[in-house]
């Protein structure tokens, strides 16, 4: 897939720990305009970790995460939020709150952020919906959908506000091979019509095979490889073969 | 050498703690002009606060004012007019028990019921989800639970108060034979607005502490459905003895 050469996010010697366990250590990368980047590694190495420095969630112990030349640590709670509609995020678990139906659930960061009437932002809601295959489902309640659902209704409220990024963690965990798939086609479908960036976290190698521009994996809290498919596939190091066989 | 650790890590465990408490309640209190931007999310509290858990609230008022009139009335008989009943249970419900037991039963019904809410939500990724919409939690979550519970206890304590005065009344005029203006002449004659006030200000004063305690606890809460089951458990806990200790605080400036 085509990507330009600007840097949107630049990750300098990101450390960060969580109690006595370093989770990062010195993890430093850029990520292009456009790339759809795939970050890889074993559960609970830290790829979640990694994302949410990306939107201020989570403040690094050592380092620093520029986006488009500002560093994210340095912004205050106006321009982190200005920052968090352009860098959207879906959580592995979906994170639909559970006490809204459908509706207002994707109506929330409209209701929220915008002056729209209620008639624009049901069209919103419906045209969304529809984009990740979910028309009419609106009135349901959160409860009353399956995993593969909730994660394309939180596909739907994470583009709401037309953000510039999308990040996405662990966006097939769980899920069968062919549920999987959709969700594979829907970043793919994301990333050309809207022309997003896209950071996708997984350990599924057939979602990285089919969607990855570029692929990073962390091992023990350090980047071991950073490149195409095709070179992770080539690589003659034990770990990643291990993984990725 | 261990046990100077261990009072070393409790001592600053709990200042750590009261200094993220007191921090939150203080950008919650803040920011409780935000409630006008969001007022279906307070209506919607209001709702649970107030409406849901008055049927509660004035049974325990009522059970509390016939017990009070009973045992005060027993204690009274032969030592001082009994047309002082009234007057005694009146200055007791609304000065103390309403508003007191009103805050322990909420701490239960409503702080550990946020606790409950906000944890989950915690727990599974759902405020991180509002902060990356790029939605205050603490204006989302915080400020319209808060602003209920200040607004509405006073009020269902005042239902309370009446209530509880009203079972008082019964009480004495079936087991010590007093009627309607016996009852309540000496509380026209010792009436004062300042035991209304002070009764008000410490259910308000009750209804932020539940609150911020069930927000800052939720928003603690880590490790899944016994996370949030121990947060719940907490709540109820901090909140009831800082409600004893607020009406001490209280009692001791406004009297």
């Amino acid at each position: 897939m085509e990507h330009s050469n600007k840097i949107l996010f630049s990750i300098k010697n990101l450390s960060k720990s969580f109690g006595t366990k370093d989770v990062l250590k010195d993890v430093s990368f850029d990520i292009f305009e456009g790339e759809i980047l795939c970050v890889i590694g074993r559960s609970g190495i830290g790829k979640s970790v990694l994302i949410k420095h990306l939107n201020g969630l989570l403040e690094p112990d050592k380092g620093e995460v520029t986006f488009e030349g500002r560093n994210i640590l340095h912004l205050n709670n106006k321009d982190i939020y200005s920052l968090r509609k352009k860098v959207a995020m879906l959580f592995q678990s979906g994170a639909l709150f559970d006490s809204m139906s459908v509706e207002e659930n994707l109506a929330l960061p409209l209701t929220e952020h915008t002056n729209l009437k209620l008639d624009d932002v049901k069209k919103e809601i419906s045209e969304k919906l529809s984009l990740v295959g979910m028309e009419g489902i609106e009135k349901l309640h959160t409860s009353e959908l399956s995993g593969g659902m909730k994660k394309r209704v939180a596909l739907a409220r994470a583009v709401m506000q037309a953000p510039e990024v999308l990040l996405y963690d662990e966006p097939t965990t769980g899920l069968d091979p062919v549920i999987s798939d959709i969700i594979n086609d829907l970043i793919l479908d994301m990333n050309s019509k809207y022309n997003l960036t896209s950071i996708v976290i997984t350990h599924d190698m057939r979602s990285v095979r089919k969607i990855a521009d570029r692929v990073i994996m962390i091992h023990e809290g350090r980047i071991i490889f950073d490149g195409n498919i095709q070179e992770i596939e080539a690589s003659a190091d034990p770990v990643i073969q291990q993984f990725i066989s | 050498m261990k046990i100077f650790e261990i009072i070393g890590r409790f001592y600053i465990t709990f200042f750590v703690e009261a200094g993220k408490y007191i921090n939150l309640s203080k950008n919650t209190l803040l920011k409780s002009f935000t409630v006008l931007k969001r007022r279906d999310l307070f209506f919607n509290q209001a709702f649970e606060v107030g409406v849901k858990s008055i049927i509660l609230i004035i049974s325990v008022a009522f059970f509390t004012g016939t017990v009070t009139a009973y045992q005060t009335g027993e204690q009274m008989v032969d030592l001082v007019p009994l047309t002082y009943l009234g007057v005694s249970v009146y200055k007791m419900m609304v000065m103390e028990l309403g508003p007191v037991l009103t805050g322990v039963i909420m701490a239960g019904r409503y702080g550990a019921s946020i606790a409950a809410e906000i944890g989950t939500m915690k727990v599974t990724e759902q405020i991180d989800a509002l902060k990356s919409m790029a939605i205050e939690p603490i204006e989302f979550l915080a400020v319209p639970r808060f602003v209920a519970a200040i607004i509405m206890l006073p009020i269902a304590v005042i239902f309370a108060n009446f209530i509880g005065v009203m079972g008082g009344f019964l009480i004495s005029h079936i087991f010590f034979d007093l009627n309607f203006n016996e009852f309540f002449n000496e509380v026209q004659n010792y009436f004062d607005i300042m035991d209304v006030t002070i009764g008000l200000v410490k259910t308000a004063v009750f209804g932020g502490i539940i609150s911020t305690v069930g927000i800052y606890v939720g928003f603690e809460a880590r490790g899944g459905a016994e996370g949030v089951g121990k947060a719940t458990v907490k709540a109820f806990v901090l909140s009831s003895v800082l409600i004893l200790i607020a009406d001490l605080v209280i009692a001791l400036i406004m009297l």
